[in-house]
């Protein structure tokens, strides 16, 4: 298991490698001009060459990928690097980078969190009613309220519903912020829709195709109640799959926050990270990339660990050379 | 003396969008204590339908017991609640599966599955319910302590040992054996067979064993009955059958076997499929691949005919209509 651990934690290295090379290589061929930014439109062009030397654009694009990387020595734009965790001080702001960062992330956490647990708490229990009834009137209800969950564009149902709830009803304000319980309802149940659907929809085929199996037949004829059977036989069975897609939503969440946070005015590292692409603050850009691909990969890495939990056959893989959970988890 | 099993006039349906597939069709069958009934016939003939509504699942709402009754031990398996049946399902009727591999539930060990039947039957403690698995393991050859592995750490041969042992756990009354060999290498099926025997004769357990295979009905039964396209055509004990088997689908069936004493150069198939259950013929089912198909065989399903305990249901064997042949 711990082996297990330290292949996977070594993999994410040459994943984040990319990650940033990507994200770099993009903001490099990006008709940007943080030297014309930062210098305002009346420099002169020798104002303009000095800065660019500064700020070290005027090197070659590798240069600047190692200098990322390794760091940068300036009095002013200087920094220790990405691998010595620090990408030196935003353009715009003046702050440090990763500092700005870790301020904001814990407020998106509460917002992606809140959103993935409501999604869970009610995507789940009416997955196994749909599958359990499945071809029911409920079942077909939930199917509507499903294809509406996932085909809403984040941004209108932000506005229904600071609409109706914030503007009509006055019970949920419309400006969010993380110290005030009451205004995030309404962003949390925003960002919640869209995988709250999808697990209500994984959770609903999962089950149906487990209850289908054999297994469950052999559980029904040895006199075992149907709660029992869905419960503690199906479920299970069923979670893979679901744990899965959740992992995946959980990242998305995380990094797809932007329009939620935005239109709630939610102070979440979606929105510094759109404001840093507005004024091109490659800085703050690349930071947030690089942070937001970091802990997308962290979850992933415990969704694979979760796995071992929920499924035997997965956990013994765990300690062999190479794992293969899709292998383990095709009918043995 | 009382039978454990009366099976009367059973109908079950499947029905899809256009189509009702005629899956058993005014079955009869008697089972007595302590027997070990061998059915045989091909794939699709209804066996598992029929041993599925013993414990009252055919599943709904595709699948519905039209008309007929089942009773077990006196009590009428269809009209009993579903807390009765659940009583039943388990305890007094058990059942084994053909593929061992897709039988047992993968993310639950061995041992709780065995234990949680019976500490849903037979009120144990939760501990007394794991020591039973274990004793049940051990009688089928398992050590003890494997009870904790997980199904995909055993080979198909133990798993179906395991299967054999959480069927067994509650001293049944009647087991429901689906072809419970078919899916395991011949070395294993005489190894999982000689189990099988030993543990039914040790506990005085009623069987239906069904499977294809007329070899293994020989070796393990006291009675036959042969089922083709949903109904039984031909029921006797062991030597009757064998010794002569009356209907021509069993003597088809015997003829697709190898004789060993004579010199026979190529095997008998039966011609032709079995009729589709979505369309099955008027008169008599096997009429389209009999040998000896009469006028009369086309027209009229026949009935059983009482031959000396033997029952067969041909018409040739009727007085009226079989006289041009003898069998």
């Amino acid at each position: 298991m711990s082996k297990y651990l330290l292949r996977r934690i070594f993999m994410l290295v040459p994943v984040l490698f990319g990650v940033t090379l990507i994200v770099f290589g993009l903001l490099y061929i990006t008709p940007s001009d943080p030297a014309q930014m930062m210098l305002g439109p009346n420099a002169t062009p020798a104002a303009y060459t000095q800065m660019k030397a500064d700020m070290g654009l005027d090197k070659p694009f590798v240069v600047q990928y190692i200098r990322f990387l390794f760091g940068y020595q300036h009095p002013i734009f200087g920094y220790k690097g990405l691998l010595f965790g620090d990408l030196g001080r935003s353009y715009i702001s003046n702050r440090n980078v990763f500092e700005l960062i870790l301020s904001s992330f814990p407020n998106t956490l509460i917002l992606a969190a809140g959103a993935l647990f409501l999604a869970l708490v009610i995507g789940v229990p009416i997955g196994i009613l749909s599958a359990t009834r499945h071809y029911s009137a409920w079942d077909m209800v939930f199917t509507v309220f499903a294809l509406l969950g996932a085909s809403m564009p984040v941004f209108w149902a932000a506005m229904v519903l600071i609409y109706t709830f914030a503007n009509n009803l006055r019970i949920f304000p419309a400006m969010s912020n993380p110290r005030d319980f009451m205004s995030l309802v309404l962003p949390i149940v925003t960002l919640s829709m869209y995988s709250m659907a999808i697990i209500m929809r994984m959770t609903r085929s999962s089950m149906l195709d487990v209850m289908e199996q054999d297994y469950i037949r052999t559980a029904r004829v040895k006199g075992m109640d149907e709660k029992v059977v869905i419960f503690k036989h199906a479920l299970r069975n069923a979670l893979i799959p679901v744990v899965t897609v959740a992992g995946l939503q959980f990242g998305q969440l995380l990094g797809g926050a932007v329009l939620t946070e935005k239109i709630f005015s939610y102070p979440g590292l979606g929105s510094i990270m759109v404001d840093a692409i507005y004024q091109k603050d490659t800085p703050q850009i690349l930071g947030s990339v690089c942070f937001i691909a970091l802990t997308f990969t962290i979850i992933n890495l415990l969704v694979d660990i979760l796995y071992g939990f929920i499924d035997p056959r997965i956990k013994s893989t765990f300690g062999r050379k190479k794992a293969k959970p899709a292998a383990a988890r095709s009918r043995a | 003396m009382e039978k454990i099993l009366e099976i009367k006039d059973l109908e079950v349906r499947y029905y899809s969008d256009r189509k009702t597939v005629r899956a058993v069709n005014g079955l009869d069958l008697d089972l007595s204590p302590g027997k070990v009934l061998g059915l045989v016939g091909e794939t699709g003939a209804g066996k598992t339908t029929l041993a599925l509504s013993i414990l009252n699942m055919i599943r709904a709402p595709q699948g519905k017991i039209e008309a007929g009754s089942i009773s077990f031990a006196g009590k009428d398996v269809l009209s009993m609640s579903k807390h009765e049946l659940r009583d039943m399902r388990g305890k007094d009727v058990a059942m084994i599966f053909q593929d061992p591999m897709t039988a047992l539930n993968p993310v639950l060990s061995v041992g709780e599955q065995i234990a949680e039947t019976v500490l849903k039957h037979e009120g144990l403690t939760k501990d007394q319910a794991w020591k039973r698995a274990e004793e049940m393991l051990l009688t089928v050859g398992i050590p003890a302590e494997r009870s904790k592995d997980y199904p995909h750490q055993f080979s198909g041969g133990m798993k179906q040992r395991v299967v054999i042992a959480l069927a067994l756990a509650c001293n049944p009354k009647l087991l429901l054996a689906d072809e419970p060999t078919t899916a395991l290498d011949v070395t294993i099926q005489a190894q999982v067979l000689d189990l099988m025997r030993t543990l039914i004769r040790d506990n005085g357990t009623s069987v239906l064993f069904i499977t294809h295979s007329l070899g293994l009905v020989a070796e393990n039964c006291d009675e036959v009955a042969t089922m083709y396209a949903g109904e039984i055509v031909e029921y006797g004990t062991i030597d009757q059958v064998f010794g002569k088997a009356l209907h021509p689908y069993t003597q088809g069936l015997f003829g697709s076997l190898p004789d060993l004493s004579e010199a026979t150069k190529r095997l008998k198939p039966i011609p032709g499929l079995m009729p589709d259950p979505t369309a099955l013929p008027a008169g008599c089912f096997f009429e389209p691949r009999c040998p000896y198909a009469m006028e009369v065989c086309k027209a009229a399903h026949p009935k059983d005919i009482d031959v000396g305990g033997h029952l067969v249901k041909c018409h040739l064997f009727d007085k009226e209509g079989g006289a041009g042949r003898k069998a």
